[in-house]
């Protein structure tokens, strides 16, 4: 089959597709619910031929069978022990396997909470002292010496209110408390505001990139052999 | 018809036009304003590939998407290859969280790297798709040993036998790490490998539009140097690169798109005002 032909099925199947997604907006319908399955029905096979291919066969199956790695079969009964919970008799084994697991993934978040917490919290205690945060990286983010003092002073007032609106250990009474409490609760407010505009961008985003598809690739450029 | 009557199918035909009419018609729009974290983004690509110590090392491009964020990721990462290759930096892509970004990634990256003159396996190589459950691990085996933890490319190719790692063993080979996601997977690494060579790399990060967000704190803590954000980023990049391409195309949409939701919301607010001084008026 040439290769125009075949660039030319795709493209059709793409915008069956895409109409057929889409076709619940107008309403529920078995055409949409067909291409539903279709498409997690593709997702599922896609990720089982990916983790054949790219893990599983050069990683493991090659090394043990081609290159005579003869010790990489144990990976077998160590990946058929997390089965052994469905045994009443041998589920000791499958809590060796969790067991091990758990203990790394323990050590690892440790490691990872470290790198990922302590400069957040490092910045932001050093806020009220230092002009501009500490990077060494180049072309790090930076502010001008207005806009950073004064966004430090907001990130300060922000993150007292914001803890006090969580602090629950005693009841918040009096003027005072309550009111910066209430600033906390508006202030976080106006946070997820931020976070539900920026994902009405990205369906935004997602909505235009199809129908760029169903203008440019189906209708321009395959129906009128426009560039 | 009171507004908050009004049929919701009414309001997806309105989208759907004021998406459409830019992509059909040149909408005249004003150039966007370069934030911040693109100028860094920019800058750090600019200042690595000037740098002795760094101009010669790798680039990981670890691109977890797939075809539900194209219009955003995909944007970013045609954008920032171009500026890659226009600066003869090498390059591996990488995929951990979603396999179709081994195939996105892959895809692009041979189609730019073919304008520029770049030969698979001397210039570019695609390590394929990892699993994210071990990625953790992973990353720490790679930062003593790149060939080892990595094994073959996406070709089934032995990585210690690609010349273009020949010279890239370990995380000090690193000289930058650009991710692209739809998802929060920059913090694997910062986590596990920004900070495990003698010398932090320098982070860049292109999320989907959600994702941004969260991670402005750590533009602000050194951890990411610069950010795209969303198709708004790719479109900011593009103008500073001033080469235009989708996001520049999509720009007048997302913009009209978004006028549209303002619009939208503040005339369900008046129908909702409305309704309640009706309902007070009905009981008085």
């Amino acid at each position: 089959m040439k290769e125009e032909t075949v660039k030319l099925i795709v493209i059709l199947l793409g915008v069956a597709s895409t109409l057929g997604i889409y076709s619940i907006l107008y309403k529920e319908n078995k055409v949409f619910r067909f291409f539903e399955h279709l498409y997690l029905g593709l997702a599922a096979g896609y990720s089982i031929s990916a983790a054949w291919n790219d893990i599983l066969r050069p990683q493991w199956w090659t090394l043990m069978m081609v290159e005579g790695r003869w010790w990489m079969l144990f990976a077998i009964p160590a990946a058929l022990m997390f089965y052994m919970i469905y045994s009443k008799q041998n589920s000791w084994m499958s809590r060796l396997i969790f067991g091990l697991f758990l203990g790394a993934t323990a050590g690892q978040t440790f490691q990872a909470f470290a790198a990922d917490y302590f400069p957040k919290i490092r910045t932001a205690a050093s806020k009220a002292v230092m002009d501009l945060p500490e990077v060494s990286q180049p072309g790090a983010y930076g502010l001008t010496p207005f806009s950073s003092a004064l966004n430090n002073i907001l990130f300060m007032v922000i993150l007292a209110s914001v803890m006090t609106y969580f602090f629950f250990s005693f009841e918040q009474k009096g003027k005072v408390i309550p009111t910066v409490s209430k600033f906390g609760r508006y202030t976080l407010m106006v946070a997820f505001g931020a976070l539900f505009g920026s994902t009405i961008m990205a369906r935004m985003s997602l909505l235009i990139g199809r129908m760029y598809f169903l203008i440019h690739d189906f209708v321009q450029v395959q129906l009128l052999h426009m560039q | 018809m009171r507004i908050p009557q009004l049929d919701r199918r009414v309001l997806y035909m309105m989208l759907a036009v004021v998406v459409a009419i830019p992509l059909l018609v040149s909408v005249p729009l004003p150039p966007p304003a370069i934030t911040p974290p693109t100028r860094s983004f920019y800058e750090t690509i600019e200042e690595v590939s000037a740098d002795a110590k760094t101009k010669d090392k790798l680039v990981i491009v670890s691109c977890n998407f797939g075809s539900g964020t194209l219009a955003e990721n995909l944007s970013q990462l045609e954008a920032t290859l171009n500026h890659i290759v226009s600066k003869r930096m090498k390059f591996a892509i990488f995929a951990f969280n979603d396999p179709q970004g081994r195939d996105l990634g892959g895809s692009t990256a041979q189609r730019i790297a073919d304008k520029a003159g770049y030969k698979y396996g001397e210039d570019w190589v695609n390590w394929g798709f990892r699993p994210p459950q071990g990625i953790q691990s992973l990353m720490k085996a790679m930062v003593n040993d790149l060939h080892g933890a990595i094994g073959t490319d996406v070709k089934g190719t032995k990585v210690s036998t690609i010349p273009v790692m020949a010279n890239y063993k370990k995380a000090d080979d690193v000289g930058l790490i650009i991710e692209f996601a739809a998802a929060a997977t920059h913090v694997y690494w910062i986590q596990f490998f920004q900070r495990a060579g003698s010398s932090p790399i320098a982070t860049l990060f292109c999320p989907t539009s959600v994702m941004a967000t969260e991670a402005y704190p750590m533009l602000e803590t050194g951890q990411l140097q610069g950010m795209l954000v969303g198709l708004k980023g790719a479109n900011e990049y593009e103008t500073v690169m001033q080469r235009p391409g989708f996001a520049t195309r999509a720009s007048a949409s997302l913009s009209y798109s978004h006028l549209l939701i303002i619009f939208l919301i503040v005339l369900g607010n008046i129908g909702m005002i409305q309704d309640r001084k009706r309902q007070q008026g009905a009981t008085k």
